[in-house]
């Protein structure tokens, strides 16, 4: 079709008084022509029904290709062929007719099998259809024809065209989606991803389904393990994922998080603070705002069913806020008021017990006391970081004790306090330690005072800390376990 | 509709206003004109391999001007003048082919240093998500221009030839900060929104603008997008934004042929509740719903929100805006005046729009 043109046209209207000779194929009619050197061929232009003279295959041709040597004029029926070289690359191939011959052109065709299966899958145009074919649109269209009606029937398949009919259609609309070939196509319609670009996107982010990716996304999920652990205990955004691995993070026992909070909450209160039942519950609510999830009818939210939850009521609260390890050593819950009080013990001040430390009282006081126990003991506190050291003792204990030189040599951080004459050194001490809110070392178990104070009876187990002085050596096993808690 | 973001200033601190500006058009405009200190910044990392020495060293010395470095600008341009003296002589001494080593490497040197800086604000401001947006002068989304400006005696050319432009285009619409809100007295609009009152506050006294004003979009920041969310969106919010475009365009030249003051202002008002409003809010209920927007709200990430605000004044009054809030001097924009005299009145109508951000809750 493409071989240059070997001959010019020329229309004529009449060709009266030659001999006919009727050549019955083309081929041999133009190599007749060109041994005798013909250059212009006659059309003899006749009237037809048809536009453009183009006869289809059934209807009679009624103009000829001839030419003439002497008085005989070579004739063949173009059969609404315009050129002989059209008639030629139609027959060989295989067009049935030049009406098909020339739509094929039109669309850049050259064969007829690939015409007709052109205009099966709808497509007009050769170039495109070779693409189409070789991003195997062609070939798929059978199989997506299959789940098509389905698809559309998806309500979570957004952007799918409702007019896909043929391959040429689906190729139009996938590549207008971004998909350059049927296999990631199909692998994204099949899963709903009507993009490219999105289903890329989600697959990245390890998404197979499109319902999922969308709701991760809208919810503000990146990655698919994590929608999915969110999906599991009925989060609903990442937000409230994030506030959930909080906990999860912080929390290594089995503490409400209502629990965790509040510790968090009134830890970070002022020493001496007190709170009644009532503003505590208050400050939780206000803390736990954050979390709750807005409802239509409820003004306030409600938390969420993740939200592990263990104050129920007025009595479980007050037993968190006596009995838990951790709210002890916020304060001191006090059951008749019914309130709190912040009591953080101070990590640099801290008192000793002068006259029991020296007499070291594991050994009953049987022995003289020596101030080198209570020298041991600061020596052992300064190690771990106290900086603020008390020591209080009777007045009798200068007297009575070894070794009143060391206390001369101890260092300027430790004052060596005496109780004033009509205070008793427990009296001095405990009052001490409570207002300062400071640990108290000593062993005794001051178990006249707990009868005579509801404060001491309830609290100063929480700041006493016994000691055992072996070999110069000192143990202090509640500071120790105090340490590891923190 | 394009968008144009004019402003002189060189403080280190404005390239992150800069860049939030960038991002809240980024994702639905035709096209974003950068002409700021980080549209030079990164124009030079675009296009450092085509550039000249002359070239390179105008990039430089401004950012010298931006690092707080020993060298001084006035230092940097007398030896870059002196390496240029010598470099023309014909026969040049040992000693004078040392010297002009040397300052070859030392812009070398700098050379380097504009990359690594150029690196450091685009992952500071998140912009190599948008990399593949960028683009020379008008050829793709974000065009990056040189931005002059600092000259305080002698005006430059390529700054008054932008902002003549800007102005003069219908479909071109220039973008400011919120420091607009320190000049403008917006009068009643129609949303009813009362964020005008809280304006007062930063007034300059005497030198208020008149000003039509109304919101435009509202968005959580898309600072955080990634490119592949960003194009996504864009394929989107672009094809839903043309009409809007087009409209917009239509109203900016309907409205930009009226006399600007009260009336024109108040005619403006009526025509963009008319014209604009409907088509503005089906926009902003595309961006509601955009998945992509609605997981950045949901991601529990700090992040702002930005509102844009479109506003009508007279191109007279524009101009005082980006010699006040662009930082563009004096003898630029008296040059840029002179240069639209007999092009328009310089009373009409014109637009802008300006970026809001605060933290979003």
């Amino acid at each position: 079709m493409n071989e240059e043109n070997k001959f010019i046209y020329a229309e004529i209207s009449s060709c009266i008084g030659f001999n006919e000779i009727v050549f019955n194929n083309v081929d041999e009619f133009s190599m007749f022509a060109e041994k005798n050197k013909i250059t212009v061929i006659l059309k003899m232009k006749t009237e037809s029904n048809l536009s453009g003279g183009i006869f289809k295959k059934d209807v009679e041709a009624r103009d000829d290709f001839l030419f003439t040597i002497g008085n005989t004029a070579y004739k063949i029926p173009s059969i609404g062929f315009k050129k002989l070289d059209d008639y030629s690359n139609a027959l060989h191939n295989k067009f049935p007719d030049s009406l098909a011959f020339y739509e094929a052109l039109k669309g850049g065709f050259t064969s007829y099998r690939e015409f007709e299966e052109s205009k099966k899958v709808g497509v007009d145009e050769k170039e495109i259809f070779l693409k189409a074919k070789k991003t195997g649109f062609i070939e798929g269209y059978d199989a997506f024809k299959k789940i098509y009606e389905n698809l559309l029937k998806e309500p979570y398949i957004k952007g799918l065209d409702e007019d896909i009919n043929s391959a040429m259609k689906l190729y139009k609309y996938a590549t207008r989606k971004g998909f350059s070939n049927y296999t990631i196509f199909s692998e994204a319609i099949g899963n709903g991803f009507t993009e490219y670009l999105v289903y890329m996107e989600a697959k990245e982010k390890g998404f197979p389904k499109v319902q999922d990716y969308n709701n991760a996304v809208k919810t503000g999920f990146e990655n698919y393990k994590e929608y999915l652990d969110a999906h599991m205990h009925a989060i609903l955004t990442k937000k409230e994922y994030n506030h959930y691995t909080s906990f999860k993070k912080n929390i290594k026992d089995d503490l409400g998080y209502d629990e965790y909070q509040l510790i968090d909450i009134l830890k970070t209160k002022e020493n001496g603070d007190i709170f009644t039942l009532e503003k505590v519950k208050g400050l939780l609510n206000e803390a736990q705002n954050k979390y709750k999830r807005a409802t239509s009818n409820e003004a306030e939210g409600k938390l969420p069913p993740w939200y592990r939850k263990k104050i129920d009521n007025d009595e479980y609260l007050k037993i968190f806020l006596t009995e838990n390890q951790k709210m002890k050593r916020i304060g001191f819950f006090d059951p008749v008021k019914e309130s709190i009080e912040i009591y953080v013990l101070s990590k640099e001040k801290i008192y000793i017990d002068g006259s029991n430390v020296a007499y070291n009282s594991n050994e009953n006081n049987t022995h003289k006391p020596k101030f080198i126990n209570i020298k041991y003991v600061v020596d052992e506190l300064m190690s771990r970081g106290y900086n603020d050291i008390t020591i209080i003792a009777d007045a009798s204990l200068s007297r009575a004790s070894e070794g009143s030189q060391v206390l001369k040599e101890l260092p300027k951080e430790v004052a060596y306090l005496v109780a004033p004459p009509n205070v008793t050194a427990d009296e001095f001490l405990i009052e001490n330690a409570k207002k300062d809110k400071c640990l108290i070392i000593t062993n005794d178990l001051f178990r006249d005072w707990k009868k005579k104070d509801k404060w001491i009876k309830s609290n100063i187990d929480k700041i006493r800390v016994s000691f055992l002085i072996k070999d110069a050596r000192v143990r202090l096993a509640g500071l120790d376990r105090l340490e590891s808690e923190e | 509709m394009e968008i144009t973001i004019i402003d002189g200033s060189f403080e280190n601190d404005v390239l992150s206003l800069q860049g939030k500006m960038l991002w809240s058009v980024a994702p639905f405009s035709k096209r974003v004109n950068l002409i700021t200190l980080i549209g030079s910044y990164l124009l030079y990392g675009l296009d450092h391999t085509n550039m000249d020495e002359n070239t390179k060293f105008k990039f430089i010395k401004m950012a010298i001007g931006n690092w707080k470095s020993s060298m001084t600008q006035e230092g940097f341009e007398r030896g870059y003048q002196e390496y240029l003296r010598v470099k023309r002589r014909k026969h040049k001494t040992r000693a004078e082919m040392l010297f002009i080593n040397e300052k070859k490497h030392l812009l070398e040197v700098f050379h380097e240093e504009m990359l690594r800086y150029l690196i450091h604000i685009e992952k500071t401001f998140n912009i190599e998500e948008l990399h593949s947006l960028f683009s020379l002068p008008g050829k793709g989304v974000i065009c990056m221009y040189h931005i002059d400006s600092s000259d305080e005696k002698n005006y430059s050319p390529n700054d008054v030839d932008q902002i003549v432009t800007t102005i003069l285009h219908d479909y071109e619409i220039p973008l400011f900060s919120d420091k607009v809100e320190k000049y403008i007295i917006a009068g009643e609009n129609i949303s009813g929104d009362k964020s005008g009152d809280t304006m007062k506050d930063n007034k300059v006294e005497g030198e208020e603008i008149n000003v039509f004003r109304e919101k435009f979009l509202e968005f959580v920041s898309p600072i955080s997008l990634t490119y592949n969310k960003v194009e996504i969106i864009r394929n989107e919010l672009t094809k839903m934004f043309a009409p809007i475009n087009h409209d917009l365009e239509a109203f900016n030249a309907v409205i930009g042929d009226n006399k600007n003051g009260v009336v024109g202002l108040r005619k403006a008002g009526k025509l963009y509740e008319r014209k604009m409003l409907p088509l503005v809010k089906i926009f902003q209920a595309a961006v509601d719903e955009n998945i992509y927007f609605q997981q950045i709200a949901n991601s529990g990430d700090e992040m702002e929100k930005y509102t844009l605000y479109y506003c009508a004044c007279s191109v007279k009054d524009l101009l005082i805006l980006f010699e006040k809030v662009s930082v563009i001097p004096k003898v630029t924009i008296d040059q840029v005046r002179e240069e639209l005299t007999g092009k328009i009145n310089l009373d009409s109508t014109t637009f802008f729009l300006y970026l809001k951000t605060k933290e979003y809750e």
